[in-house]
């Protein structure tokens, strides 16, 4: 009786646990589930799992925001396991975290002004579509990205963006950080879009896709190992100006198929054949 | 039926590959579910103006009644049935089933070019209402490639440019804004494109998007860009690149 008693608050809570340094909440692995994450942590680790549920984990044990500072502070030995109660919503979920779930979009909004440095790693399922924003413009953060079957969708202002193993489609801006992205396979027909206008974007593509391909730089240049079939009607709907534009390319790898599009201003362009 | 069932079963429907009990399935579940997902919602509100225009359809007789008076010319005015999007999305899906049978009757006893040009218009006006659709959904990925469907086209109308140019100016994805220009560009002989384009030199904060409106400005030889081009040179705050930029591009429209 008193397990289903627990089940029940458990399932009338959506999943809550609070551990010291691990917070999860359950949340449907399908494409109609959101995660959306705008959080200026220093380090950020986002992993795609197959699973109805999305884990955060920290390195620090015990913390939590305070309401009048806004900043972390220890839980004491004798409070071990259990969760700090606040005035306002500052910290709902005891590892330096303001989290809201709404129907099956799940967002992480704020995080504690001290736990910027601290490192974040998320587990989340990995057919959802997830989202990520920059709240703070001073931060310079790491997102590492990987093992996602859903879309992803990226605007960060100066943080790094690392995709590896990402199926797409990908629709990312980093204003001036570079975006290293390998893919593992490739959605069919799901355009991908990746912009960096400081940085560089590294690109690794499966060998055996097919794909329409765009490539444009102004300062940077261009390398690959792919054999890139150019489009000769390439100037139909893009101006290709003489001495206006550094680089411009326009074709088809494979025979064509899912649009690519890779934009740069002041950074160059790596496009690589994956295995 | 669940929400991810429902999508798989509405792409296949709009690819034009799902079965007669599928899409009586799919029409079942737009219409029962009693928290239908946001997302679902235009696609819902396209079944039901389907389903109305078919019971409109349905209730015509052909068969001559009797006691009918004697039929007399009728003066009216003309007026517009379809003055919402969505009755004209339905409007569409109604021309694409005439479509779908016109193509069988081609098929059975062949047909005149101009019959084939109506049926081909038919479709593309399928295709922008579609395409205006996606332009709507939640998924950047999915606005882009509405943006890719509008470049295909060779004429727009109005309504997609307007669309367009919406999205253009207030999306919150800079990617998605950027796509929105390229297909833009494609109806560069609209007057609204160009200003839209000229403004945009200002308005926008994208230095990729701004760039690319500088080569688009020069591509349409638009002088009227000149006064902007020139703020764009000197606002202090503006990246160097593009500051070259505007300077390169007045140099060409000069």
């Amino acid at each position: 009786m008193k397990k289903l008693a627990v089940s029940l608050m458990m399932v009338m809570t959506g999943y809550i646990v609070f551990a010291q340094n691990e917070y999860k909440t359950a949340l449907k692995n399908n494409p109609d589930s959101q995660i959306e994450i705008q959080i200026g942590s220093q380090n950020v680790d986002i992993r795609g799992h197959d699973k109805d549920e999305i884990i955060i984990q920290t390195e620090f044990k015990g913390e939590y925001i305070d309401d009048a500072s806004g900043t972390m502070k220890q839980v004491p030995d004798r409070a071990s396991g259990l969760k700090p109660i606040t005035v306002s919503p500052a910290d709902n979920t005891g590892i330096g975290l303001v989290v809201n779930k709404e129907g099956n979009t799940f967002s992480v909004l704020k995080i504690s002004q001290n736990a910027v440095e601290k490192k974040y790693i998320f587990y989340i399922p990995n057919k959802a579509k997830l989202m990520v924003m920059d709240i703070n413009a001073q931060v310079n953060t790491t997102y590492t990205i990987s093992a996602m079957m859903g879309e992803v969708e990226v605007n960060v202002l100066n943080s790094q963006l690392k995709f590896s193993d990402i199926s797409g489609p990908v629709v990312a801006n980093s204003t001036n950080g570079n975006v290293e992205i390998v893919y593992g396979k490739v959605t069919p027909n799901k355009p991908n879009s990746i912009v960096s206008v400081n940085g560089y974007v590294d690109m690794t593509i499966p060998k055996d896709v097919s794909i329409d391909i765009e490539l444009n730089t102004v300062n940077g240049e261009a390398y690959t190992d792919w054999d890139i079939q150019t489009d000769k009607d390439a100037t139909r709907n893009v101006p290709v100006i003489p001495n206006m534009n550094m680089f411009h390319l326009k074709g088809t790898i494979n025979g064509g198929g899912t649009p690519f599009t890779i934009q740069s201003v002041n950074g160059d362009i790596y496009l690589r054949k994956g295995k | 039926m669940k929400p991810d069932k429902i999508s798989a079963l509405l792409e296949k429907y709009y690819a034009g590959e799902t079965s007669i009990e599928e899409e009586r399935e799919l029409r079942m579940a737009l219409k029962s579910m009693d928290q239908l997902p946001e997302k679902f919602k235009p696609d819902a509100e396209i079944f039901a103006m389907m389903d109305a225009l078919s019971a409109e359809t349905s209730d015509l007789s052909f068969e001559p009644e009797t006691n009918a008076p004697a039929i007399v010319p009728l003066v009216h005015e003309k007026t517009n049935h379809f003055t919402s999007w969505t009755l004209r999305i339905a409007a569409g899906f109604a021309l694409l089933i005439v479509g779908v049978f016109a193509g069988w009757m081609i098929g059975q006893r062949g047909t005149s070019e101009t019959e084939v040009a109506e049926l081909r218009q038919d479709i593309d006006e399928v295709k922008q209402m579609m395409a205006l659709v996606q332009l709507r959904k939640a998924s950047a990925s999915e606005r882009i490639m509405a943006t890719y469907e509008f470049k295909k086209m060779d004429t727009a109308s109005d309504e997609i440019l307007d669309a367009l140019i919406y999205t253009f100016n207030n999306d919150n994805n800079p990617n998605v804004k950027n796509a929105a220009a390229d297909a833009l560009y494609k109806f560069g002989n609209h007057d609204k494109v160009r200003k839209t384009f000229i403004d945009g030199l200002t308005e926008q904060t994208d230095p990729v998007l701004q760039i690319k409106l500088i080569d688009m400005l020069v591509g349409l030889d638009e002088k009227r860009a000149l006064p902007k081009l020139q703020e764009v040179m000197q606002e202090e705050t503006q990246m160097a690149v593009v500051k070259q930029k505007a300077a390169q591009g007045m140099v060409r429209l000069l």
